[in-house]
């Protein structure tokens, strides 16, 4: 069975990133809530923004862009920033 | 004019009249009153701010009067007026003025949004501003208060007012509200602060009123930039400990002290991100008003010596 794929619930979310920080908030226009997430969720973001993708698909794409990381910590940074994602309803599975 | 060149007589009536208009910049308050211990709380406290014509524009309009009926003989209320309507419920006499400074600080963060309005307090020196956001019980009324009788200038104990063009802060420079163990720490540590006698039992605990210094109100109309955002945490016997605080946390705290950032949308949003990334943000431990100033002052000597 194929991977679900995901994609950004909206595509007008502000994001605000610090420099040098681990944190980013994002404000979404929809309802105008603000979140406090990791800098990873922006990535993810990011990504979404492009295309939808499945969870395997933006490890991957991540894996590449920091290919100097340690793949677990990335593996678990982005887990963590996805769940942030879908409990503040940014993004959602793609009907099949 | 000022409020202090007022002989008690006529401030009474003209607060009778409802005709005492006090310039708190950036807004004009009408205050109306027939509390005669009211009349000399504010010819007090308030002796150093501009009274201007009763022909002014106004603000806000609010008035702190006793409580109609029989009542008023055997257990005298003061109820507070926003508009010529009641607004909140009637306290004990002798809580009419921490009741007109609450009434005050309610009209401003209710109605005043052409600022981002955040529960802080703020103190300057040399240009510089620190943004001082916590919830009641943290110690920043009690820090701010130590600090402006070592030097700091205040803009206010309750309520940064940023602007969204300029991206610097008023404070209207109105008098600060001491609660419980403050009031007497303050009355050590700057014996020549002018405090009303402390009124116990509010929802607050005891609260005393501290005069602001002249300096600060006479400077009211400059502005300051946001150079810290420190939250304090007053700790009994607490080492002074100054940690650095994500820039994404002030962030959250500054949104959820602000009393109309929902209102602002997107462009609150943007002002709450602008104001934190141009500070440096910490958090404060403190339980020595001493430590606490030597700081504070280190922060400022290092950004002054870059």
């Amino acid at each position: 069975m194929p991977e679900a794929k995901f994609f950004l619930q909206s595509t007008d979310l502000v994001f605000r990133v610090f420099e040098d920080e681990d944190l980013a908030v994002v404000y979404d226009p929809r309802n105008g809530s603000t979140h406090l997430f990791s800098i990873v969720a922006h990535e993810i973001y990011q990504l979404l923004a492009s295309s939808p993708a499945s969870l395997q698909e933006l490890k991957i794409s991540l894996f590449q862009r920091f290919s100097d990381d340690d793949q677990e910590m990335i593996s678990t940074a982005v887990d963590t920033a996805f769940v942030q994602l879908q409990c503040a309803d940014l993004i959602d599975a793609v009907a099949n | 004019m000022k409020v202090s060149e007022l002989s008690k007589h006529a401030l009474f009536a003209i607060l009778q009249r409802g005709e005492l208009c006090i310039d708190m910049f950036p807004f004009v308050v009408r205050v109306r009153s027939d509390i005669s211990e009211l009349a000399e709380d504010i010819g007090r406290i308030y002796q150093d701010f501009p009274v201007l014509d009763s022909n002014c524009f106004t603000d806000f309009h609010v008035e702190v009067s006793y409580e109609r009926g029989v009542r008023r003989w055997f257990r005298p209320l003061a109820r507070f007026y926003f508009d010529g309507r009641p607004s909140f419920i009637p306290l004990p006499v002798d809580q009419a003025f921490p009741m007109l400074e609450w009434g005050i600080n309610w009209c401003v963060a209710a109605h005043s949004h052409s600022f981002l309005i955040v529960h802080a307090a703020v103190i300057e020196r040399q240009g510089v501003a620190v943004v001082m956001p916590a919830p009641p019980g943290s110690g920043k009324s009690t820090l701010c208060a130590a600090l402006i009788g070592r030097g700091w200038r205040l803009l206010s104990d309750e309520l940064a007012l940023y602007d969204f063009e300029t991206k610097q802060l008023y404070g209207m420079a109105r008098p600060v509200s001491l609660k419980n163990q403050s009031i007497p720490i303050i009355q050590a540590h700057t014996p020549a602060a002018e405090i009303t006698s402390p009124v116990p039992d509010t929802t607050k605990g005891t609260v005393a009123l501290l005069r602001p210094p002249s300096e600060s109100v006479q400077q009211v109309k400059i502005p300051a930039r946001p150079a810290w955002i420190i939250l304090p945490h007053y700790q009994v016997d607490a080492d002074a400990l100054l940690e650095p605080l994500s820039k994404g946390k002030a962030f959250m705290l500054i949104a959820e002290q602000s009393f109309n950032y929902n209102v602002h949308g997107r462009e609150g949003f943007e002002a709450v991100g602008d104001l934190v990334d141009s500070c440096e943000c910490f958090e404060f431990t403190y339980s020595r008003l001493s430590d606490a100033e030597r700081v504070f002052d280190d922060l400022l000597a290092r950004r002054i010596n870059g």
